[in-house]
């Protein structure tokens, strides 16, 4: 069986680490800030929500048909497509056609689905060398860590943490942690290995279905240049990427980079039809589970276009780090995500949630995620992976308020010890709640108290107390 | 052939059940077309400053190629390419045999197609560059627009293409970017460092 | 008009003055609230956690001692939210159905139904800041989260604006979650106080001595973060100051 994620406990780690935490934080919270601010400049904010919403229901709930005529689109021109319905068959695929061109060594831009299927991991057992090309990417690739967050998957790093380990592993100064210089670091180095790259593989923001073409939304270049120059490309695409129509693709540009970072559009928007002459490209559409959930009540899941716009509003997800969701995906996505993937292994995680509904709101595809944690967490107590801690809270809240009587005698026995244990018992240790609080200091007497000496003869109808 | 068939087979298998499971048949929804507010010129020249581009605002093409000629500089270690007629470069297409060789280029000139004012975006095609590698590996782009080519959202703009006949094509918003180490903005992540743009 | 005030449980304890304030504030409207003793819980705390069928025992519970009111006031966002939008395992009867219709928090009571527009008794010459709860802002519409792109409104705001002298302001992270999210408190210490910290932090930058709120499990996990850090911030429930007994 699968090991538990513990987020709390990973998150704790992160949160005792107040440079990281107060990096994290601010860093993610200021893209929530630019995203209100460029959001607030358009008046058809709301209703671009709307649409996108119905547009990517109606895509869902035609896939089959859309899958077909995107593939028939992509076969007309040349480009292969294959189908992988698992993780380690995406991988298969991947490592065969790379086999049957000799490729030794690729570059790679970000992809959460390839990441989804371990895929790097699997090439460079394989033999294969992988140089991940994002520069968020690269860092997580030469620490050895996953990403933390799926738009800038080494945000919960400090300039320090980066210069260290590109001195380590590109002998670049370590004392120099200015990141104009890492990022130089990074740019000579990866020009290498464009010019030696046998493949690029990338993945894809856009399945557009009446044009047939993959579209893809990023900053630093990195993602056309392993599109466009190795003379083999394979595109992995999650079927749910897809889209109806060419037409549709505005709307989602608009809503897309203003979400996610808070600017206008991504540096590079880019369109692919056809190979260049010379060039070979394969598509693999990996289904690895989304057929499944495509029938179930969590369906609207599949609306997500991965601009990461929850995870920058999450109040735990930015001082907890996306480290300690320690999945693939991470915060409310995460929550709402991972457990369909592997519920023993993630039964923890919807609990990783205050309920705020932030994330709801900003969802520029309108997935109810307040709702789909809310019904994970009962999934997990159905299927008895809930914890024996959580049990005991349950067992014991279900008997103080069953009635008005009991209630009163636990509230009795809680007042008692309040006014009369010391504190150093009530808030010990012991107590969790005693780690960041004061106990409330306890009224002198409870509502129910106060309300039968003033009312329950109903003799002052003026509701003044005594 | 055991293989061929066991990828047909994925195919079908992932298709069934995507059709068993799908939901409800959701109607797609008719869009209207946003306004963009302000002038789409100026809007263009804004954002791609917003985006750290530079604007050369110039009275004619003619114009525009006397800047490219003055303001270029061509030397042995500075490769330029240029997909333009009446402007030279001092390296052709024949010269960088693999588009990898692009890495040589100190700047690439080409001109876009179509200029978006709500972005900032200029669309451009491999033909803009001679090969799609020239405009992102050089350090330096360069940027011919015709002013009365420039739209003023991406509905606009998309609403001008035709995905279904390109083999590649992209918009490009300023220089290459990235923000990924403490969420510090650099100009100049692995494309072009700098991009200029000729409005004439 | 027959009005059922209901009393959470967490009130009834720990913050009765709380539902005293209110209490007395819906006398002084005028109105004739009948406090529904026998009630005690709406569920929510095992409905947070997952166990759906706890949650039901209790729901169909309390719900038998919610019928025959036109209105169920309570102040408390988080169970009005509870009542109206999960009672939906319960066998949805036109008693069920009623009673999530009827239920409603304080404010937006105030606010909606009875439209409060004086409160002439109420004096608080202070800055306050006003911690909308999540629930009641992302839940029950009471003000506009800082999320959405629509007009703002905030009827929290417009009712504190009725109290002579006050002066309402906001934390600089206007309406993050401050951490409390009820069972969350307990099994995860950690983020939950660091996340009040950073709030009532927040406050104190602002120069804030007076936070209000409509939910009171806020200003409880709150004030005793404030307490344990040694800041010096009085908290007061929304009724607290509508009704003057603030100060």
């Amino acid at each position: 069986m699968s090991r538990q994620v513990n987020q709390v406990k990973l998150g704790a780690e992160f949160i005792a680490d107040t440079p990281h935490r107060e990096s994290n934080d601010r860093c993610l919270w200021a893209a929530r800030m630019r995203r209100d601010k460029v959001a607030n400049t358009l008046p058809e904010w709301e209703e671009m929500r709307d649409l996108a919403s119905e547009i990517k229901k109606n895509s869902l709930s035609h896939l089959d048909e859309y899958l077909v005529q995107f593939e028939e689109n992509l076969k007309s021109r040349g480009i292969i497509v294959h189908w992988a319905e698992s993780a380690d068959d995406h991988n298969d695929i991947v490592l065969d056609i790379l086999r049957s061109h000799d490729v030794s060594t690729l570059t790679k831009g970000k992809s959460m689905t390839m990441d989804e299927c371990a895929m790097r991991e699997h090439l460079e057992k394989n033999g294969i060398e992988v140089n991940e090309s994002d520069l968020g990417e690269r860092i997580q690739q030469l620490d050895n860590q996953r990403d933390s967050h799926i738009v800038m998957p080494a945000i919960h790093k400090l300039r320090t943490d980066v210069a260290r380990i590109f001195a380590d592993k590109l002998g670049s100064d370590p004392s120099n942690d200015d990141p104009v210089y890492l990022n130089s670091v990074m740019r000579a180095d990866m020009r290498k290995r464009y010019v030696k790259a046998q493949a690029g593989m990338i993945g894809c923001n856009y399945a557009v279905a009446d044009t047939g073409t993959v579209v893809m939304c990023s900053n630093e270049g990195d993602v056309d240049i392993c599109a466009t120059i190795p003379p083999l490309l394979i595109i992995s695409i999650g079927i749910e990427k897809i889209i109806p129509s060419q037409k549709d693709l505005p709307l989602f540009l608009r809503l897309l980079s203003r979400s996610s970072l808070g600017y206008d559009i991504t540096q590079y928007t880019s369109h692919i039809s056809a190979p260049a002459q010379g060039q070979d490209i394969h598509v693999v559409l990996l289904d690895n589970g989304r057929s499944e959930r495509l029938g179930q009540s969590y369906w609207e899941i599949l609306k997500c276009m991965r601009c990461g716009t929850c995870m920058n509003t999450c109040p735990v997800f930015r001082r907890t780090s996306g480290i300690s969701y320690d999945a693939n995906y991470m915060g409310p996505l995460g929550l709402a995500l991972m457990p369909s993937y592997d519920l023993h292994r993630y039964a923890r995680l919807p609990f990783s949630c205050t309920h705020c509904g932030s994330c709801g709101d900003v969802c520029p595809v309108k997935i109810p995620l307040p709702e789909l944690i809310f019904y994970w967490r009962q999934v997990v107590v159905e299927n008895h992976e809930s914890l024996f801690s959580h049990d005991l809270e349950e067992g014991l809240m279900g008997m103080a308020l069953r009635n008005s009587t009991d209630l009163q005698h636990a509230e009795k026995l809680g007042l008692w010890a309040l006014r009369h244990l010391p504190s150093a018992i009530t808030e010990s240790g012991m107590n969790p709640w005693a780690e960041w609080h004061k106990n409330p200091i306890p009224p002198e007497k409870t509502f129910r108290e106060w309300y039968k000496e003033n009312f329950s003869k109903e003799n002052d109808e003026t509701g003044n107390d005594k | 052939m055991n293989k061929d068939n066991s990828i047909l087979n994925a195919r079908e298998r992932i298709l069934a059940r995507v059709r068993a499971n799908r939901p409800q048949a959701i109607e797609h929804p008719d869009l209207p077309l946003f306004p963009i507010a302000g002038d789409p010129l100026e809007n263009f020249i804004r954002h791609v400053e917003g985006f750290d581009g530079k604007v050369v605002d110039i009275k004619s093409r003619a114009e525009a190629i006397a800047w490219l000629k003055e303001n270029i500089m061509q030397s042995e270690s500075a490769l330029v390419f240029s997909a333009l007629k009446e402007y030279d470069g001092n390296i052709s297409l024949d010269q960088l045999p693999v588009p990898s060789d692009a890495h040589k280029l100190q700047a690439c000139v080409g001109e876009g197609t179509l200029g978006i004012g709500e972005t900032g975006s200029i669309l451009v095609e491999p033909e803009t560059f001679g090969r799609m590698a020239n405009g992102l590996l050089a350090i330096d782009l360069y940027l011919l627009l015709d002013r009365s080519r420039i739209v003023a959202g991406l509905q606009d703009a998309y609403a001008r293409m035709d995905l279904s006949k390109i083999q590649y094509s992209s918009l490009f918003s300023g220089p290459s970017a990235t923000a990924d180490i403490e969420a510090v903005h650099i100009t100049g992540a692995q494309g072009p460092i700098s991009l200029t743009v000729l409005l004439y | 008009m027959k009005i059922g005030f209901f009393v959470p449980c967490y009130i009834d304890a720990i913050a009765p003055q709380a539902a005293i304030s209110s209490f007395k504030l819906l006398k002084r409207l005028g109105l004739n609230p009948e406090f529904i003793e026998s009630a005690t819980c709406c569920g929510l705390p095992m409905k947070d956690m997952g166990y759906a069928h706890t949650a039901c025992k209790v729901e169909s519970s309390v719900a038998s001692h919610l019928a025959g009111y036109d209105h169920i006031v309570m102040p408390s966002g988080i169970c009005a939210d509870q009542f109206r939008n999960h009672f939906e395992d319960l066998p949805q009867t036109p008693e069920i159905i009623h009673i999530r219709q009827s239920s409603v928090d304080l404010v937006t009571f105030l606010h909606d139904i009875i439209k409060v527009d004086s409160l002439p008794w109420a004096s608080f010459p202070h800055r306050v800041a006003l911690h909308n709860g999540c629930h009641s802002l992302r839940y029950l519409n009471e003000a506009r989260p800082t999320e959405l792109m629509i007009e703002d409104f905030s009827k929290t705001a417009d009712l504190l604006n009725l109290v002579d002298g006050i002066e309402v302001g906001y934390a600089t992270r206007h309406d993050e979650c401050c951490g409390f999210g009820g069972t969350f408190a307990i099994w995860d210490q950690s983020c939950s106080g660091q996340q009040g910290l950073d709030k009532v932090n927040d406050y104190a930058r602002n120069g804030f001595k007076y936070v209000t709120s409509q939910d009171m499990s806020c200003l409880l996990h709150q004030s005793c973060v404030a307490r344990k850090f040694g800041l010096d911030i009085k908290f007061y429930y929304i009724a607290e100051i509508l009704n003057g007994d603030a100060n």
